[in-house]
């Protein structure tokens, strides 16, 4: 657990390096993150004790910003003139943001040619091409077994009744 | 036992210490998250929500300091400890959406689409509806950074200068109304597929209904882990030149 965890305040202190001299305005912990995603790629793993941090991490990713948002005590007056302003906004934009992500997933689930064109896409056709080839060819194949069978058993009834 | 402490003196040598407000933070959490557990995860009874209104009554009702201000920042030189990680937890994210590429083959073009489409549109009317209501310059603001995961819309609203306190709990809020809302919606445009009502579920909803994601179907969390960290990401990259372009 701890080499994960050592591991994650690396990548955080080599991404806090870079935004401070290079990317200014994206936060640190951000490149920190994008770094490490590009190293686990490279990688083609994620170690166990990596994973058991992050885990760790995503399950009670609330509790960490629970000092920040007791600062709302500060915002309380505010808050209640705009009350309705806020709930509003906060609800149609919550409706929206999770239709409208899921609407547009859905279109291009039906209509597929719209992405047609990336190699992700065409790799996986011709995967599913390749599959109804062998399929097709597997039917005929049966199809010739049993037309053979169906004339050897007329051949040997014709011997038969010779 | 001559010199006996007075009840009162153990209670401001406690609520100076950083310990305190660690306890405070972490036993607050500890009980919103048994309840939470115990209701059979209802998303009303958020964690998160739960450990702040608790904190923020202690806080303000029990002499913490003479004003709200002098409170919270007493309260918040030891919590602070707890605030420093959430940069941790940000980079942490970096392992879901590792996850979630592994499983994306042939989606991804799809998924970026969705996604910058669907925080536009999330951003856009929360920002909109603020602003055109007249809710005041820095709750408009904060609502431009509420739409992505709390850890990453707070580094983002360091950078353009709106206040992370809004930030944060605009977000705690969005994902509890996300968790509640979301399998409704999902079900009224007849949305099957795991993939994409995980999907969406990361954008609109965060940290909880990432957690709700899981408990119904591992492949949706993963997605749903995945599409929070990159819209996180892209927020993180997008929105300061947004920002500045629209406020000058």
């Amino acid at each position: 657990m701890i080499d994960g965890l050592v591991q994650i305040f690396l990548w955080q202190g080599i991404g806090e390096l870079v935004s401070r001299f290079l990317l200014p305005s994206i936060p640190g912990p951000v490149i920190g993150l994008i770094l490490l995603v590009a190293f686990l790629s490279i990688k083609g793993e994620v170690n166990p004790s990596l994973g058991m941090v992050a885990d760790a991490f995503r399950q009670h990713l609330a509790l960490l910003f629970v000092p920040a948002s007791v600062g709302v005590i500060l915002f309380l007056p505010e808050l209640k003139t705009h009350a309705l302003a806020v709930s509003v906004a906060l609800i149609v934009s919550v409706i929206l943001a999770i239709s409208v992500t899921a609407l547009v997933l859905k279109l291009f689930s039906i209509k597929e040619p719209v992405y047609a064109h990336t190699k992700a896409y065409k790799q996986e056709m011709k995967e599913l091409d390749e599959d109804r080839r062998l399929e097709i060819e597997k039917r005929k194949q049966e199809r010739r077994i049993k037309a053979r069978q169906k004339k050897d058993a007329q051949k040997a009834m014709g011997e038969k009744s010779d | 036992m001559t010199d006996r402490l007075p009840i009162s003196e153990i209670w401001v040598y406690l609520s100076g210490d950083p310990l305190f407000a660690l306890v405070l933070t972490l036993a607050t959490y500890q009980i919103g998250y048994t309840l939470y557990v115990k209701s059979n995860r209802n998303p009303i009874l958020n964690p998160a929500a739960i450990s702040i209104v608790l904190i923020a009554v202690i806080i303000s009702q029990f002499g913490f300091g003479d004003t709200n201000r002098d409170a919270y920042q007493k309260y918040f030189e030891g919590a602070k400890f707890v605030h420093f990680l959430l940069g941790t937890a940000t980079v942490a994210l970096a392992v879901p959406i590792y996850r979630g590429f592994a499983q994306m083959k042939g989606k991804i073009f799809p998924i970026f689409v969705a996604l910058i489409a669907g925080s536009i549109a999330s951003i856009a009317s929360a920002v909109l509806i603020a602003k055109y209501m007249n809710a005041g310059d820095s709750i408009v603001g904060s609502m431009y950074t509420k739409s992505v995961t709390a850890p990453i819309a707070m580094g983002i609203a360091e950078r353009i200068q709106v206040s992370p306190t809004l930030t944060a709990v605009f977000t705690v809020i969005t994902g509890i109304l996300g968790a509640i809302l979301a399998p409704y919606i999902l079900d009224i445009f007849k949305i099957r597929p795991w993939w994409i009502r995980g999907t969406a579920i990361g954008v609109g909803a965060h940290g909880l209904g990432i957690t709700r994601a899981f408990s119904v179907n591992e492949q949706a969390g993963i997605f749903a882990s995945m599409a929070m960290g990159l819209n996180g990401v892209l927020s993180a990259i997008v929105l300061p030149y947004v920002y500045v372009l629209l406020n000058g």
